[in-house]
């Protein structure tokens, strides 16, 4: 009889589960495993579309310097003999137009010549050209991200008409579905921290719970079980955590992108706060010998560091908000605030 | 004597009503004088701390193009005789090393091309304009701060700004909501007096599981397990919902999180709030947090804090209001009400909470009548559609998803007009550039021309406002959104038809 209630009783609660172990796996793995998913799908997508751009602009570039050069021979060649004043003349007025040229092409993405290539470096693609590696796979994934965290870097941004409006297409699914892993993430995070928070604490407090209570001569040992619930972690540690995240990060990078360990804080702070100037980008100081690797390495670097990041913010605004919550109302009653 | 009584609470109705309307306005208006004056110092500051280095990197500029001249004039007098290959060689080598150069002045040291020392982009102006783009986010990265000094003020600026920034808007935000929630219906109303529809379609159990679009009914059959089931990932709303619903306070003009819309902003009437207990439910702390990040990472710092009290309150109107149903368990994560008592619309999606609050209150209808919280719903759909109820509150409604989303589309592509008109662009980059600004995005690839001041203020303005019409919309389609959501990925069947976990 009892085996029978017992099993029973089993199936249903091995049903029921499996029911969680999916829900569960749908409801967080899943959204991260769709986020980094979709991420993946952006970086072929716009590396499909964007990639086309390189050559002209760096013939184009070659063939205005020929002929600045060019001009600039002409006039030296012009009179027999030349005076200091009138070659500084015309020359400032060819180099002006040179320059502004080039600055426009700079801005369009060109980025100098590419660098010569060692000796023994082994040959991995035609150009080094920059303009072609942001739309490497790893620079779209990159770029896909930022988008999608609303960072916005825009030292790489579409240029072609398909591009722009493939972004906005790809930022409208995408957003929601990032403050959706956001909110996974960071609760997951938030409850396992808590956990771990408060075991730690707990030890601390049945210790001191069952010596008072040994003290007043009772016998009962009440383990401080109901405090659990009610632990909060205190914002001071939350923040800590951030503080350290950013300083960590920019000491990685600083040790990795050739940067000051200021600016790399810096870039850390303005990537996680979504801000994103993109004045400083990793894989721009390409010092390796093998720059193709080294690039790729530093923008899967940074992408894993931003999704990491966003998530350990995520956690700990969920962490702090109880607390702030709690203060700032206290604050209010004190203040004598309406509400 | 019974005119005393009622005196009395229309004196206190008036009193508190007109407390509420200082609070309002200090709260709102205050909040904006203090981001426009935060933006203010910043544009002072920044501009203290970076003019003398932008214009310290142009005179280099200078320099640096005069030395080409330089060298390639000393290297014409080295040699006696000029042979045309070899000099145009060398130069190329030059100009390669000058372009070098330039790369890295635009790159790093932040140069824009203009070797002019009075145009600067560091500029009073040009300073508000990154002030600004710095608190909302948007980070174009056109002008960034190039001194050691800079980056660090930038910083605590922006820890500072952010959160000032989302609480500005989530307040602004909800104002909009809850006004043009009161216009459409104001409107609704008044166009559906025209045409008088039938009260009560009979107990047709047609289950709609969107609050989409009122008065039509819905297509999709929702079942009640989805609604409860609806705990999953969605919780973000629920906990969105609990916490700004906590905001809300039952006193009309109450504002919570943009995410928290649905307040019963509108419930005069209501009595007396009684706090109501936490719910028994096992939901962690944690849930009801994490919601605000489901909203926007922006929108969710813990604004929530002076309307905390107020969403118990509410919910204790609600439960006095509403009908009982029979779905003791509905009451969702996230809802705090709960002592086990049964409530129409809380036991809806995820947005339960808000769903409730966004229901029109209209209790006497249907007190003690619906067994079947399917019913009530139904009568509840169908009484939008009439016209009937002009009188009832206002305040939750919800808006079709459709009107937010063509208001936000109309914003989008009024302002690619805008711009393409202003900037010189053509329609499909202003509205790339729209875009991305709304969002927030913000590549810098595209930016207003730093000349201009009235195109920097445009800009401005456009953002600011287009960001508060953004937090507006996300305040009056949410829970629609969320249920939809919820109802696909029950039909996906991700989510389990199982009760509350």
């Amino acid at each position: 009889m009892s085996d029978l209630e017992y099993e029973q009783n089993l199936w249903p609660r091995i049903k029921s589960a499996f029911r969680v172990l999916v829900a569960f796996t749908f409801s967080h793995v899943g959204v991260c495993g769709l986020v980094v998913g979709y991420i993946i799908c952006g970086a072929f997508l716009f590396q499909m579309m964007e990639s086309h751009e390189v050559e002209p602009m760096l013939k184009e570039v070659r063939q205005l310097r020929e002929e600045t050069a060019e001009k600039l021979l002409s006039i030296v060649l012009k009179s027999n003999t030349l005076e200091e004043e009138e070659f500084f003349r015309l020359a400032n007025v060819a180099i002006q137009n040179y320059t502004y040229e080039i600055v426009n092409a700079i801005s369009d993405g060109y980025d100098g010549e590419p660098k010569p290539k060692p000796l023994n470096w082994t040959k991995k693609a035609d150009s080094i050209d920059r303009k072609e590696m942001p739309w490497s796979f790893t620079g779209g994934f990159l770029y896909s991200l930022t988008v999608i965290t609303t960072i916005g870097y825009g030292n790489y941004a579409p240029k072609t008409a398909q591009g722009k409006a493939m972004t906005i297409l790809y930022g409208i699914i995408g957003m929601p579905l990032f403050l959706l892993y956001l909110s996974n993430i960071g609760d997951i995070l938030a409850r396992g921290f808590k956990w771990t928070f408060s075991r730690c604490c707990q030890c601390n407090w049945t210790f001191i719970k069952r010596r008072r209570i040994d003290e007043n001569g009772e016998v009962i040992e009440e383990p401080a079980q109901e405090e659990e619930e009610q632990i909060t972690v205190p914002i001071s540690l939350c923040l800590t955590l951030m503080v350290g995240y950013i300083w960590g990060g920019g000491l990685l990078f600083a040790e990795w992108e050739k940067w000051s360990v200021l600016d790399a804080s810096y870039f850390c702070f303005i990537s996680l706060s979504t801000i994103g100037f993109g004045d400083l980008v990793p894989g721009e100081a390409v010092a390796a010998e093998s720059l193709e690797d080294a690039i790729q390495y530093s923008f899967v670097f940074c992408s894993l560091y931003l999704l990491l990041g966003m998530a350990l913010i995520a956690m700990c605004f969920n962490l702090m908000q109880e607390e702030v919550i709690a203060k700032v109302r206290v604050c209010g009653r004190r203040l004598g605030c309406a509400r | 004597m019974e005119d005393e009584p009622e005196e009395r609470t229309k004196c206190q109705y008036c009193i508190t009503g007109f407390k509420q309307f200082i609070t309002f306005l200090l709260s709102h208006v205050g909040l904006l004088t203090l981001v426009v004056g935060y933006c203010l110092i910043g544009a002072v500051t920044f501009k203290a701390l970076e003019a003398d280095h932008e214009k310290e990197v142009k005179r280099a500029m200078v320099r640096v193009r005069e030395a080409v001249s330089e060298d390639l004039w000393q290297m014409t007098r080295k040699t006696d005789i000029i042979i045309p290959k070899n000099w145009t060689a060398n130069a190329s080598k030059r100009l390669q090393d000058f372009e070098t150069e330039l790369v890295k002045a635009i790159r790093t040291s932040g140069w824009d091309g203009n070797e002019d020392t009075e145009q600067l982009n560091w500029t009073f102006t040009g300073a508000l304009f990154y002030s600004i783009v710095v608190i909302t986010t948007i980070g174009y990265g056109h002008i960034a701060p190039k001194t050691v000094w800079g980056k660090i003020v930038t910083i605590f600026y922006a820890i500072v700004g952010i959160p000032l920034m989302v609480v500005c808007w989530s307040h602004i935000g909800d104002f909009m909501a809850n006004s043009f929630r009161f216009i459409y219906w104001r409107v609704c109303c008044y166009l559906c007096t025209k045409k008088p529809k039938h009260r009560h379609r009979g107990p047709m159990r047609r289950g709609r599981s969107v609050r989409g679009p009122p008065g039509r009914g819905s297509s999709q059959r929702m079942k009640r397990s989805i609604r409860r089931s609806g705990r999953v990932s969605q919780r973000s709303a629920d906990s969105a919902m609990s916490d700004s619903a906590i905001s809300a306070m039952s006193d009309p003009g109450a504002y919570g999180l943009p995410g928290a819309t649905q307040h019963f902003s509108t419930l005069p009437r209501t009595a007396q709030p009684k706090a109501l207990p936490h719910p028994s439910q096992q939901i962690p702390h944690g849930h009801s947090h994490h919601s605000h990040k489901q909203r926007s990472a922006k929108s969710a710092e813990p604004e929530l804090a002076p309307n905390l009290p107020v969403l118990y309150n509410k919910y204790a109107d609600d439960l006095v209001r509403m009908p009982a149903t029979p779905e003791a368990d509905e009451s969702l994560n996230g809802s705090k009400k709960g002592d086990g008592k049964p409530q129409p619309g809380t036991s809806a999606q995820p947005g339960g909470i808000s769903r409730n609050r966004s229901m029109p209150p209209d209790p006497h209808r249907f007190m003690g009548k619906p067994e079947d919280f399917d019913y009530w719903e139904e009568e509840f759909d169908e009484y939008y559609e009439d016209s009937d109820y002009e009188e009832e509150d206002i305040g939750s409604r919800p808006v079709p998803i459709w009107l937010c989303s063509s208001l936000v589309i109309g914003y989008i592509v009024g302002g690619a007009y805008l711009f393409s008109n202003w900037e010189d662009w053509n329609f499909l980059d202003s509205a790339y550039f729209c875009f991305i600004t709304l969002t927030t995005i913000g590549f810098g690839d595209f930016v207003p021309t730093q000349d201009s001041e009235s195109s920097i203020a445009l800009c401005s303005l456009y953002l600011l406002f287009g960001i508060a019409l953004l937090a507006m919309s996300f305040n009056l389609v949410q829970e629609q959104v969320i249920s939809s959501v919820k109802s696909l990925a029950m039909t996906l069947g991700i989510l389990d038809d199982e009760e509350d976990r």
